[in-house]
């Protein structure tokens, strides 16, 4: 374990270090824009290495740290640690600091103490993350989950948080990075509007402290990435920054999530309505064009190894029988989603008050109370105010639009949309500045925001207590259904609501078998040639209950209580 | 009056036919498009900046009153302390 958090170190020092090595030859000179750079470009380097890794077969920790104290030695021999600007000397009052200081720490507290709990990443994005770490590469078996062949660029910088110490203790560090990166991208985007150092950092904190996007940051959830690094792109194409820094963002987004894709709409009219500003430069258009390349390929990876492996770069959807699926996404536009998910956000989600706030957002928009009584009024009040307003309240309410038409309507769909509270935090930030009386609103409900975002609703403060009371080495959420697994193998069948991630256990000690019987004989056969004796199955379809009811009908497997089934 | 404010009179004025249109007189003054537009609609035609900022500070206290009403009880759910 000293050793894995020897190589942690080195690794995140060597990332930072060389991404500001590449920053030197990407700035811009802005400093608002070179930040957003600077975290885009770690981002990039770390969902590179680990690729490359992946398809090299050498995901471990000794393996990585090595590489990454190779670069860093080579970094250090090269002077590049001298050339690290001091941090900005932002002028804020200690308020403002206190707050950022305190939500930094909860984040702490959060990433240490919260373990992957939701429904959604264990049975879909994090089961594969159990199968890369344990087979040291990338593998074709990902998991039960009809989505598990779904980009994965998340996961990639997920999988750099556990490699290391072959354990997801700190697994929602990657949705903190990505949170920072939202936090610069609204700076960036305040200094276009003029906004100070104040009403830049409130408008900062309020964004990144609305209910949806926060907790999706540690729910292990790739919604708050796509949200981040679509407000990331925004604040590049607002500020003219070259292509090639845009495609930074564009390639890394596209490979997170196609729902990035869904917002670039209103990004591509922004960059026309911005298209008679002054454009920025980076220092060397030579090794910006190689990272935009290099971004598209790490992106672009997953649509490629689908149409390699499936013929379709977006498999599963649009083979036949997908659309049935009871969690299909849409596939292309339909003007009743549009419409669906325009109502509802008006008439209900808005409000929040359907269900606690958390990462999937059920039946509401997780936008928060500065949002919903500030928000739309100080964009109405702004809107006149100034050219930088109107256009990127234009851009951003296109690619609302865009994702509403293009996002099935279902109880989660407005977390396709976590992007959208930013021109709102920013109208917001930027009517305090004026206006007294509203300022002392806000901070009430940047209050309000911080108090009531510490647990989400799948993660109750009595999940809190039996989490908190384990050590932190078998820190796992199967402990609020059932006490641990002794077993060295477990067998999984199911899909989509089988929480398959748990079974690996937090130092992805575990073997997992998945199963995909056609029969209760196969079923029973499989097991026994794996030597697998415990069996997890919740069932997706009547086909896999049959099968399961006919070998407990049978004797052929007794309950273990809960999901679990074991060979007599 | 410039064409800035004559738009967002212009938009208010359909936001709060809109909402008349769709819902029930009796809960208009808790949903929020029929709150903003009725402010909107009246906001421009206030002289600059004399209790602007009163009123402005006003509205969002209502509306967010309006939210936390309804908000509350689930976000203290969590802990456990909302059945």
């Amino acid at each position: 374990m000293i050793l894995g958090l020897f190589w942690l170190g080195v690794a995140n020092v060597s990332a930072a270090l060389g991404a500001h090595a590449l920053l030197r030859r990407l700035r811009t000179g802005e400093p608002s824009v070179d930040l957003v750079i600077f975290l885009t470009a770690r981002l990039f380097l770390i969902s590179s290495t680990v690729l490359i890794a992946g398809v090299g077969g050498f995901v471990s920790g000794p393996a990585l740290g090595w590489t990454a104290t190779i670069i860093l030695a080579a970094l250090l021999a090269a002077g590049e640690f001298r050339r690290v600007p001091r941090p900005p000397a932002w002028q804020m009052p200690i308020a403002l600091k206190l707050a950022a200081a305190l939500l930094l720490l909860r984040l702490v507290l959060q990433v240490w103490l919260f373990s992957p709990h939701l429904g959604d990443a264990l049975a879909y994005h994090l089961p594969k993350i159990g199968e890369w770490v344990r087979a040291e590469g990338f593998t074709r078996e990902m998991g039960l989950h009809p989505h598990v062949t779904f980009p994965a660029g998340f996961e990639l910088v997920e999988t750099w948080w556990v490699v290391f110490l072959r354990h997801d203790l700190l697994i929602e560090m990657a949705g903190v990075e990505f949170l920072l990166v939202a936090y610069a991208a609204i700076l960036a985007l305040g200094r276009r509007w003029g906004l100070s150092d104040l009403e830049r950092h409130l408008a900062a904190l309020l964004f990144v402290l609305t209910p949806g996007l926060h907790f999706g940051g540690t729910s292990c959830l790739n919604d708050t990435p796509v949200a981040s690094l679509a407000v990331a792109t925004f604040a590049l194409v607002a500020y003219r920054a070259p292509t090639a820094i845009v495609l930074l963002a564009v390639g890394l987004g596209t490979g997170v999530k196609a729902t990035y894709v869904y917002t670039l709409p209103g990004i591509v009219l922004l960059a026309y309505l911005c298209r008679k500003s002054l454009p920025l430069r980076a220092s060397s258009p030579r090794i910006a064009a190689l990272v935009a390349v290099g971004a598209l390929v790490v992106g672009g990876f997953w649509y490629g190894r689908n149409l390699l492996w499936y013929g379709n770069p977006f498999y599963p959807v649009g083979t036949p029988g997908y659309a049935d699926d009871p969690i299909a996404v849409q596939a292309g536009p339909r003007l009743t989603s549009l419409w669906g998910n325009f109502s509802d956000l008006v008439e209900s989600r808005f409000y929040d008050r359907a269900a606690a706030y958390g990462a999937n957002v059920d039946y509401s928009a997780g936008w928060g109370p500065v949002v919903f009584a500030c928000g739309p009024l100080a964009l109405a009040a702004s809107w006149g105010a100034s050219p930088e307003v109107r256009r990127l309240g234009i851009a951003f309410l296109l690619s609302l639009g865009s994702c509403l038409l293009l996002a099935v309507h279902d109880p989660w769909a407005l977390k396709y949309v976590f992007f959208f509270p930013a021109v709102l935090c920013l109208a917001v930030a930027r009517l305090c500045t004026t206006q007294k009386l509203l300022a002392r609103l806000v901070w009430a409900g940047l209050a309000y925001g911080l108090a009531t975002t510490c647990l989400p609703y799948d993660l109750q403060s009595r999940h809190l207590g039996i989490l908190a009371g384990q050590s932190w080495r078998e820190r796992t959420a199967l402990a609020f259904t059932r006490g641990p697994i002794a077993e060295p193998r477990v067998a999984c069948l199911g899909g989509f609501r089988a929480n398959a991630y748990l079974l690996y256990g937090p130092d992805f000690s575990r073997m997992v078998v998945y199963l995909r019987p056609r029969d209760s004989d196969e079923l029973v056969a499989e097991m026994r040639r794996q030597q697998v004796r415990l069996l997890y199955a919740v069932p997706a379809s009547a086909h896999q209950q049959d099968l399961l009811d006919e070998c407990l009908r049978d004797g052929r497997l007794r309950s273990e209580g809960g999901a679990m089934y074991a060979l007599p | 009056m410039n064409a800035s404010r004559l738009g967002l009179l212009l938009a208010s004025g359909l936001l709060l036919a809109w909402r008349a249109c769709v819902k029930p007189p009796t809960s208009l003054w808790q949903d929020w498009i029929a709150v903003l537009g009725l402010y909107l609609l009246w906001r421009p035609l206030w002289p600059e900046k004399r209790g602007r900022a009163s009123a402005d500070a006003a509205v969002a206290s209502f509306l967010m009153g309006v939210y936390v009403a309804g908000q509350f009880p689930q976000a203290i759910s969590v802990f456990g302390l909302y059945p």
